[in-house]
């Protein structure tokens, strides 16, 4: 686990996976677990960014597909795919599938950089979704790790199911 | 301070389980019903506990207002203040008041109590009483005082009494009173309440305040008594957290104080519980599909798994169970509120208040119940003089009676009042454009009075303070739809209506359809299914067709909208006429093949439509979870649930998808009739019945003999089979889970032994229960399951029924027990004569019965027959009755006419059935009547024949034996 606490900054972990090739972190202390992808029932006619619904230990869950939050084409689930599930507080009985990934990093505080309502409108690549869901940008070594908000994935997907 | 919030908690549920008693008893009280000082005792107490509670948490209003009313209860006991409406009111104005603070306890003691004070004053010494009540704020615990707490004492009590009072109106001494104090608990500390401005002026008047507090082991009730100084007044201070550690046991002889008959356990808890009781069901359901071999002992191991689960998950249910009293409790006060308000005589009788219901159930239902009771009330029951002049009594009748029938809960409300004006809802109807005239004409009178249900509708003449205030009847119709309930209404003039409510007993558990649509399985709630059918291609009788606004299929004479599931899920959009137009378009194009299997016809409240889909998966009792809340916009679906092998399934809401695939909008109105598609089938008498838990299974009546009940210690071994004596036949004992894939039999001691009609063998079927003997029309869908035995399934009351075949039962069966050689040695040996003048049916006929391993002779007239009888020996005869030469009734008649030949079976084989016709061959002596070209049954029938005229033989062997 790469831990980049080099300064005296506090530091905060995150949850780390790609999509698309880009890096991409939640707050771990979001996440309750990340498990490895499990049979999932879809639920037509919802928009694809609602994958489908899992049985968890007989809990049932509502599985996101990050990528069409994203904008990006939903792609099948393979030995990679990851499903990261919230905190009841942070989305309610809901898990997020991303690509691969699911390691774990710490990362100064000051390094994070809100980009929220930095971008002018007539500068986002794409105006409908993206930047809504990425609340900060993180500079690595190597990259820079897009923040996704989880808070704000029931209201993204509540916007598309009405 | 989480603790105080729990408290305060505690205080108010208690507070309103109290009051709900405490009103029920006033009412009783006024009405001077049941045993009067009882229900003061009742009051009292509950008075004085809510009192206690109040102070415990420090509200001084409710206990103030409880203290008053405690005060006058006491002066009605003691005669003091009459017992009479006025008081009355005035005590249900205080108990109003103190549930409105109940209710909001946290700002209790901001609100103004002034007035219903003031209301109770006149009637009790209430101004100087009001200084008397005491609380927990007059007592202070100190650490000191914490440590002398004795570890077996769990409570602390703190006690104020007036030595004068004390002295002078009970004559106890001071001492008497210290000693008394001691023997209920242990004093812990004590002061004297006088203040130095009274002593300034001389000797201190009374009232002389002492304040002591006292542990004890004993709960505060019991405390209270064994205190045994009426006018002390006594609040809880605290409790040791475990006091069950510490406490001494009790003595076996002494009741135990609070010895729980009952525990206050969180909703949550129980949910929680329930859902695993679910959970468990669903690994249950796994494991008996890895199961080994029917009688491996993992097998049975799992059979009993299977049994405690079952009944977890019915302990679990129960605990959600709530007695429908603690609803109906209620209705006495609303009532009587009411009948003084409009000046009537009602008078409320209550049974079946111990039924018990979900109670989710409960609470759903104490809307529409008042309102129902309202209604009663106010358009039911007349004024007095109406009544006397009607020729009834002044005092009108409701009665609210609840009842467990067949798993519903049959919830009646009935009034001897002046019935529905049916004439009135008519005219409304008409008025509001809710129906038309001639739509009204073909309506029945319950029909009518369902229109009362809908929204906006009244047909009350004028507008009253109680009924009409903006809510119809339509909050019963819609609370009702909410939980699966349904409401019928039927009515006479001048006698009063009835209101049947009819509602699932819980909404956990949910018997659902699991159909197919692409691949994924969805579940609709059975009590939704009307009815499945199976639809054909583009020739068949049974199709969908195509009209104007889109799909419809017909159903017993009537057009529904269809829905095409597969077309619902893939539209994120509802759907408008241009979608259901091109739905309709793609599906009958020239070419387009018709490639859905099933349609469910669901029904919502009046309304029905067809729902289309791939396959049926079979029907289960799921375990319901809540649909995420994410997922509720989409609208169509309504819960979900896990199913047995692990995977979640989605649960349609009918009303849901009805409204998605623009169904509700559109105009086609299911009771247009339409043209009708041939006859349909009569109505027939079917048998219903279960062998193991699950299944249900269905016969034609007609096809059964008898049904007799047997305990399963009559049952012997015989050579390897199964045999019990049935009025003195050995009948062969049938085990259907050996020869279909069912569930097991249960291990019951009493079963039932189901004698078919026409079997070659004697044989009974067992059976573990008769469901019911339901007519029906039968509509037998034989695609859905396919087995030797079973002639199809039909969806009988929202369940799917198994029709079992009982001849290809019975052939199954010997050829199982390995008794074919036997069986057909009955009819190897037999030789039938059969009788026709024509070739063709003769050589028919015959062919017949030789394919079925007979021997069979030929003749071509009765007499002919005749002289080959006399020849030769046959052990039955088929005849003709039209013939020439001798014809069979004369046939007949010659063969019973003579004694070597009268004992043969002889079967009527003919083109003729007119009732007279067989009443004349059963004259002639003919032992049965068949319908030409019928093989089948004349195989039966003949089989039938040659094994009673068997037995008949064996049985003449044995007497002669004997």
């Amino acid at each position: 686990m790469p831990d980049l606490a080099t300064t005296d900054s506090p530091t905060q972990s995150f949850c780390t996976f790609r999509a698309d090739g880009r890096l991409y972190g939640i707050d771990l202390l979001s996440l309750r677990e990340i498990s490895t992808s499990m049979a999932i029932t879809p639920v037509p006619p919802a928009a694809s960014a609602v994958r489908g619904l899992a049985n968890l230990r007989s809990r049932i869950l509502l599985v996101l597909d990050l990528r069409p939050l994203l904008g990006l084409p939903p792609l099948p689930c393979t030995e990679e795919s990851r499903l990261l599930i919230f905190k009841p507080a942070v989305v309610q009985d809901a898990g997020l599938l991303v690509d691969g990934g699911g390691d774990i990093i710490a990362v100064p505080r000051d390094r994070i950089e809100a980009i929220e309502d930095n971008v002018p409108e007539s500068k986002r690549t794409n105006p409908n979704q993206p930047l809504s869901l990425v609340v900060g940008v993180c500079k690595l070594e190597q990259e820079l790790m897009m923040i996704i908000d989880a808070a704000r994935l029931s209201g993204a997907v509540a916007r598309l199911l009405t | 301070m989480a603790n105080e919030s729990g408290d305060n908690d505690r205080f108010i549920v208690e507070a309103r389980e109290h009051l709900g008693a405490m009103s029920a008893a006033m009412i009783a009280l006024e009405r001077n019903e049941g045993n009067a000082p009882s229900q003061i005792e009742q009051l009292l107490r509950a008075a004085h506990s809510i009192k206690g509670g109040a102070g415990f948490i420090g509200r001084r209003n409710i206990e103030r207002l409880a203290h008053a009313f405690e005060e006058v209860v006491e002066n009605i006991r003691d005669g003091r203040v009459a017992r009479n409406a006025e008081v009355v009111d005035a005590l249900l104005a205080v108990l109003d008041r103190i549930t409105a603070l109940v209710d909001d306890a946290s700002h209790s003691d901001e609100a103004d109590i002034s007035e219903p004070l003031a209301r109770l004053t006149p009637l009790a010494g209430v101004a100087t009483a009001l200084a008397t009540t005491t609380s927990a704020h007059d007592f202070e615990i100190t650490e000191r005082l914490r440590q002398a707490w004795p570890a077996e004492n769990a409570f602390l009590y703190g006690v104020k009494l007036d030595w004068s009072e004390c002295e002078q109106r009970l004559g106890l001494s001071p001492l008497a009173v210290a000693e008394q104090i001691e023997r209920a608990g242990h004093l812990l500390d004590s002061r004297t309440q006088i203040s130095g401005a009274e002593l300034a002026g001389g000797l201190p008047r009374p009232p002389f305040w002492w304040l002591g507090i006292v542990s004890s082991s004993a709960a505060i009730d019991d405390f209270i008594k064994a205190l045994n100084i009426p006018c002390a007044m006594v609040v809880q201070l605290g409790q040791k957290s475990a006091p069950v550690e510490t406490k001494p046991p009790a003595p076996a002889d002494a009741p135990r104080a609070a010895s729980p008959a009952s525990l206050r356990v969180s909703v949550s808890l129980v949910d929680r519980m329930m859902a695993l009781a679910g959970e468990l069901v669903l690994v249950r359901n796994q494991a008996m599909r890895q199961a080994g071999p029917v009688n491996s002992p993992q097998r049975r191991l799992l059979r009993r798994l299977d049994s405690i689960t079952d009944e977890l998950q019915d302990a679990a249910l129960r605990m959600r169970a709530q007695p429908v009293g603690a609803l109906f409790d209620r209705f006495p006060r609303v009532v009587r509120d009411l009948a003084r308000q409009l000046g009537k005589q009602i008078d409320v009788r209550i049974s079946g208040s111990e039924v018990e219901l979900d109670k989710t159930i409960v609470e759903l239902l104490a809307d529409p119940l008042t309102h129902l009771i309202r209604n009663c009330c106010d358009h039911g029951i007349e004024m007095p003089e109406q009544r006397v002049a009607a020729g009834k009594t002044p005092g009108g009748t409701i009665n609210l009676s609840a009842r467990q029938e067949r798993g519903q809960m049959v919830i009646e409300i009935r009034d001897d009042g002046r019935g529905i004006d049916i004439q009135a809802v008519k005219r409304k109807a008409i008025e509001q454009g809710v129906k038309r005239a001639d739509e009204l004409e073909h309506m029945g009178d319950r029909q009518i009075f369902a229109l009362i249900l809908l929204s906006g509708f009244s047909t009350a003449k004028q507008v009253t303070d109680l009924s009409g205030r903006g809510v119809g009847m339509d909050v019963v119709k819609t609370n009702l739809d909410q939980i699966g309930g349904v409401v019928e209404i039927d009515s006479q003039p001048q006698r009063g209506s009835i209101f049947t409510l009819r509602l699932p007993l819980t909404l956990a558990i949910m018997p659902c359809l699991l159909l197919g649509s692409d691949g994924q399985c969805y579940g609709v709630p059975q009590r939704d299914v009307e009815e499945l059918v199976l639809l054909g291609d583009a020739h068949a009788r049974r199709r969908i067709e195509r009209n104007h606004e889109g799909e419809v299929l017909r159903w017993r004479g009537r057009l529904l909208p269809v829905i095409r599931v597969r077309e619902a899920l893939a539209r994120r959009e509802p759907f408008d006429a241009a979608a259901l137009a091109e739905v309709a378009g793609r599906y009958h194009a020239e070419g387009a093949s018709a490639s859905q299997g099933y349609a469910a016809i669901i029904r919502l409240g009046s309304r029905r439509f067809a729902m289309a889909f791939d396959e049926v998966l079979g029907s289960e009792n799921i375990v319901v979870k809540p649909l995420h809340p994410l997922l509720r916009p989409l609208g169509i679906y309504a819960a979900t649930t896990i199913l047995g092998d692990g995977s979640v399934a989605l649960i349609f809401s009918g009303e849901g998808i009805a409204r998605h695939s623009g169904i509700l909008n559109r105009a086609i109105a299911e009771t247009a009739p339409a043209v009708p598609t041939g006859s349909e089938a009569q109505p027939e008498a079917v048998l219903l019945f279960r062998c193991g838990r699950d299944e249900l299974l269905a016969v034609r009546m007609n096809s059964v003999r008898r049904v007799v009940a047997i305990t399963t210690d009559r049952i012997e071994q015989i050579g390897g089979r199964e045999m019990v004596n049935v009025d003195g036949a050995a009948t062969n004992v049938v085990r259907l889970d050996r020869l279909l894939k069912l569930s097991p039999y249960p291990d019951a001691a009493r079963l039932f032994l189901l004698l078919p009609r026409n079997a070659g063998m004697p044989i009974g079927l067992l059976v573990c229960e008769i469901v019911d003997t339901p007519k029906l029309q039968l509509q037998i869908e034989s695609r859905a399951y396919k087995a030797e035995g079973v002639l199809g399934t039909m969806m009988i009351r929202g369940e799917i029924a198994l029709f079992i075949d009982l001849d290809q039962i019975a052939r199954m069966w010997e050829k199982n027990a390995g008794s074919l050689p036997k069986a057909l040695a009955h009819r190897r040996g037999a030789r039938i004569l059969v009788v026709d003048d024509t070739q063709f049916f003769q050589k028919l006929v015959a062919e017949h019965l030789r394919q079925d391993g007979y021997e069979v002779t030929v003749a071509d007239n009765g007499s002919a027959a005749l002289a080959m009888l006399r020849e030769q020996t046959f052990d039955i005869v088929v005849s003709d009755i039209e013939m020439p030469v001798m014809d069979g009734h004369a046939f007949a008649q010659a063969v019973r006419a003579d004694p070597a030949l009268a004992h043969i079976p002889l079967v009527a084989l003919t083109t003729l059935n007119t009732p007279a016709s067989r009443a004349t061959a059963a004259e002639s002596g003919f032992d049965a009547y068949e319908v030409k070209l019928d093989r089948q049954t004349l195989l039966e029938t003949v089989a039938m024949l040659l094994a009673q005229s068997r037995r008949q033989t064996d049985a003449a062997g044995t007497e002669q034996h004997a």
